[in-house]
């Protein structure tokens, strides 16, 4: 996952720019750089368990932010009965993260009347960094592996 | 934006318990406010604006002190049972001082 990884790196260095006076571009760019760094993470675990990897570029093309955050959601809030507590506690964590990270991003690229500031932005960058060790910890489980399944298949 | 009827039914409940969270969690925590409305796809939500101190601000601690807060206003606070979805944002005391926002004051 090293563009997801760089991405998450990029995302820090947008937000750690301009040490006195952070541009809103670079923070509003870290911000939505956060978000699309636990994106590719996840489309890239999804289209890993496809087969064929010359396939695997196209299969990622079809992946759509809505029906993604919606799956997201809906595991953020289900009670997960017989899953080891660790487990389910991660996995929720990212799918909340997904969340929240894509409604950061969308005030960060299309409301203008946001205020951004170095906390905020570091916040969102945290908080991906935060999801993607929580994923790399449930990854095998699997509950994290339907949840893979479902963000492909959720409909609108 | 529009305030949802169901969450303000229990605005008097969640603003209680935010308090009470923002209290316990001083002096991290200066301030919690927040804003009853809907998210970029429609859903009713609370966006919670949360002011830390300068020194729990540091690029050191925000981490801790950010999932602190999160772990804590979530514990305290069953936003689904309340039908929100959770959105947090953090500002440091001096950032808010320089920017003067009313939402955050």
């Amino acid at each position: 996952m090293a563009f997801a990884e760089d991405l998450l790196e990029q995302a820090y260095h947008l937000a750690k720019r301009e040490k006195t006076k952070p541009k809103q571009a670079s923070l509003r760019r870290a911000v939505s750089t956060s978000y699309y760094a636990l994106f590719h993470l996840l489309v890239g675990e999804v289209v890993s368990n496809w087969k064929r990897p010359y396939q695997r570029p196209k299969l990622a093309r079809i992946f759509e932010h809505g029906p993604m955050r919606k799956a997201s959601q809906q595991l953020a809030n289900r009670k997960f009965v017989g899953e080891p507590g660790s487990a389910a506690a991660n996995l929720k964590s990212v799918a909340s993260a997904f969340d929240e990270l894509q409604e950061l991003r969308h005030l960060a690229d299309y409301d203008e009347s946001e205020k951004w500031t170095r906390a905020r932005a570091l916040d969102a960058v945290n908080l991906a960094r935060t999801a993607f060790k929580a994923w790399q910890a449930v990854r095998l489980e699997r509950i994290a592996q339907d949840y893979l399944l479902q963000l492909l298949i959720q409909r609108r | 934006m529009p305030i949802m009827p169901s969450a303000v039914v229990n605005e008097a409940e969640i603003d209680r318990r935010v308090k009470e969270v923002a209290r316990k969690l001083a002096p991290d925590v200066v301030r919690i406010r927040y804003a009853l409305t809907l998210n970029s796809t429609g859903e009713e939500s609370i966006f919670l604006r949360i002011v830390l101190s300068d020194l729990a601000s540091t690029e050191k601690k925000l981490p801790e002190v950010t999932g602190r807060v999160r772990a804590e206003l979530r514990k305290e606070i069953d936003f689904a049972k309340f039908g929100l979805y959770t959105y947090f944002n953090f500002r440091s005391r001096s950032e808010q001082a320089q920017l003067k926002e009313p939402a955050w004051s």
